[in-house]
């Protein structure tokens, strides 16, 4: 009995974690002239599918390492798929020539570092880190999502 | 990661050297995958290839040749709207050797964000799921099933392709691809010495897929050309098959009168089938049909049925293929036994093989889990149960076979480099 409490206060704690869970924001240069991406879009250009932007500017899009848990977050609300899913799929598209994963930055700061310095680039960070010379193009949201 | 000597790399693989395998920044990169693993049958009496390209298979002995592998890719951009992709594969092959091919020579062209020309060597793509079938790591299963895979005898094409992709809005993406070129495989003979060789026929195919949300769904429709007759002795027993064909008055013959040579023969199929995933699940559904313009190659069709769902790091999953070839219509090949001269014995013997061969009737029930206990490695336990008829999808049959085998499978597939 004292388990299935445990457990039960386990996923409520996680339940609510993830219904507190910090919105992400999708940023892009604000020289590149984009000013909305929806959703699916964001979706083809960090999954290979899409190189360019609609205008013809080379897409490069830029993902942290650090939070992980934010990098999970991230494609769950995207394209659904857990990320041992999201690598797999990297591994098919990358070793049959077509196309190659996203950069991977450090943490937010080099993320939002290579936003504001290259006019293609498109990140995305945690909310309340927005700041510097980005432009938010996308709001991921949990609650959205589902 | 850059292009750095190869040992580098292999650390890196195996983390002692913490972050290069994360550095995608443009630039030459080189990146590998592989496979590390062993099968064994419940039989002696048959053996369990990969595919139809190895020489021998699994037995009831621990087998490390079937899936092992290891592969290495250079990227190399060379412009905006330009890169070059040159990977090779050593994997156990038709000579019997892991001697190293290029599965990959390619100059990739993408001038607009939904247009892509390719030119060069890539590899024999024809299901949605096969697109890379040497990278254990990018799919579910320990391989893709062999009989639909398996019996493909081209490893790569050398050749064209462009592909056009149209966005539908709200989440659908249709695509066209075709592509053409010249096929590059071989295939052992187990009563010869020498292998088929399927390098140089012309071939041609394309596909339309269409993604909508979680489902993709692809129509894939290709025409391929033997380019060679059966190496010698057995090419030459050919005017013997036709003249027993003839005497009998076969109806099945060409105006010609002739069953062989097989060069020139094409190969015509089509496929069709769906992939759903979605959070935890993985499904696909896929049926392919394959028919030829020579009589003595009789039609086949196969199908399978795949379904796995993710509890985080692991991911059981359960799979049903099978295939199934026309029953042959060549009544006289009985005959051929009865021939004295031992030459002509061992021709006979080649050419039923030959001719039995191509004949498939098997399918596999298999179960399995995939283990993704790093960010670049996983591990896969896996057993199929198997009823077959005989070769070609299983080989080196002995007396004594009844037909059920079941494969115990276990291997860790890795990938490095560029394939995060």
């Amino acid at each position: 009995m004292t388990r299935l409490r445990s457990s039960l206060f386990a996923i409520l704690l996680a339940a609510s974690a993830l219904a507190t869970a910090e919105p992400l924001a999708v940023v892009v240069n604000p020289d590149s002239g984009i000013t909305r991406l929806s959703r699916a879009e964001v979706g083809r250009l960090f999954m290979g599918a899409q190189t360019r932007f609609k205008s013809g500017l080379v897409a490069l899009p830029v993902e942290p390492l650090n939070p992980g848990a934010d990098r999970a977050r991230f494609y769950q609300m995207l394209v659904n798929l857990p990320l041992p899913r999201v690598r797999s799929y990297w591994a098919q598209m990358y070793f049959s020539g077509q196309a190659q994963p996203p950069h991977q930055a450090r943490d937010y700061q080099e993320v939002l570092e290579i936003v504001a310095n290259s006019k293609g680039a498109v990140g995305f960070v945690a909310q309340s880190q927005v700041k510097g010379q980005v432009r938010v193009v996308l709001t991921l949201d949990e609650s959205e999502s589902r | 990661m850059r292009c750095k000597p190869v040992l580098f790399t292999i650390l890196a693989a195996a983390g002692a050297v913490p972050g290069l395998a994360q550095d995608s920044s443009a630039g030459c990169q080189l990146g590998g995958f592989g496979t590390l693993g062993v099968a064994a049958t419940t039989t002696n009496k048959v053996g369990y290839p990969r595919g139809t390209f190895q020489p021998s298979g699994a037995t009831h002995r621990l087998d490390p040749e079937t899936d092992s592998r290891l592969g290495l890719q250079l990227r190399l951009p060379l412009g905006e709207s330009l890169f070059g992709t040159l990977q090779a594969v050593s994997q156990y092959q038709y000579d019997g050797t892991f001697k190293p091919a290029i599965t990959w020579a390619t100059l990739t062209w993408n001038p607009v964000s939904t247009f892509t020309v390719r030119a060069g060597r890539e590899s024999f793509e024809l299901y949605e799921s096969g697109r890379n079938e040497n990278v254990g790591y990018s799919y579910l299963w320990v391989r893709p099933p062999v009989e639909l895979f398996s019996q493909s005898i081209l490893t790569a094409i050398d050749g064209l392709d462009l592909t056009q992709t149209l966005d539908l809005g709200s989440e659908a993406t249709l695509s066209f691809k075709a592509w053409g070129g010249r096929s590059v495989g071989m295939t052992p003979l187990r009563t010869q010495s020498q292998p088929m060789d399927f390098s140089g026929g012309h071939d041609i195919g394309g596909h339309a897929s269409l993604a909508i949300g979680p489902w993709r769904g692809r129509v894939e429709v290709w025409q391929v050309q033997i380019p060679h007759d059966f190496p010698p002795p057995t090419g030459s027993v050919a005017q013997v098959l036709d003249g027993y064909g003839v005497a009998l008055k076969d109806p099945g013959l060409a105006p010609s009168g002739s069953l062989f040579p097989l060069q020139g023969c094409i190969g015509r199929g089509y496929s069709a089938g769906v992939v759903y995933e979605e959070g935890p699940v993985q499904a696909e559904a896929l049926f392919t049909r394959t028919y030829f313009d020579k009589y003595l190659l009789t039609p086949n069709q196969s199908g399978l049925l795949s379904l796995g769902y993710r509890l985080g790091k692991v991911m059981p999953y359960g799979m049903f293929a099978k295939s199934r070839s026309a029953p042959q219509k060549l009544p006289y090949l009985g005959m051929l036994p009865n021939l004295s001269d031992p030459d002509s014995r061992k021709v006979v013997a080649g050419i039923t093989e030959l001719v039995n061969g191509l004949n498939v009737n098997q399918y596999t029930y298999s179960a399995g889990v995939r283990w993704d206990f790093s960010d670049h490695a996983d591990f896969k336990l896996q057993v199929d149960r198997v009823w077959s008829q005989g070769p070609p999808l299983v080989i080196n049959l002995q007396p004594g076979f009844n037909g059920h085998l079941t494969v115990v499978s276990a291997v860790v597939d890795f990938v490095f480099g560029g394939g995060r």
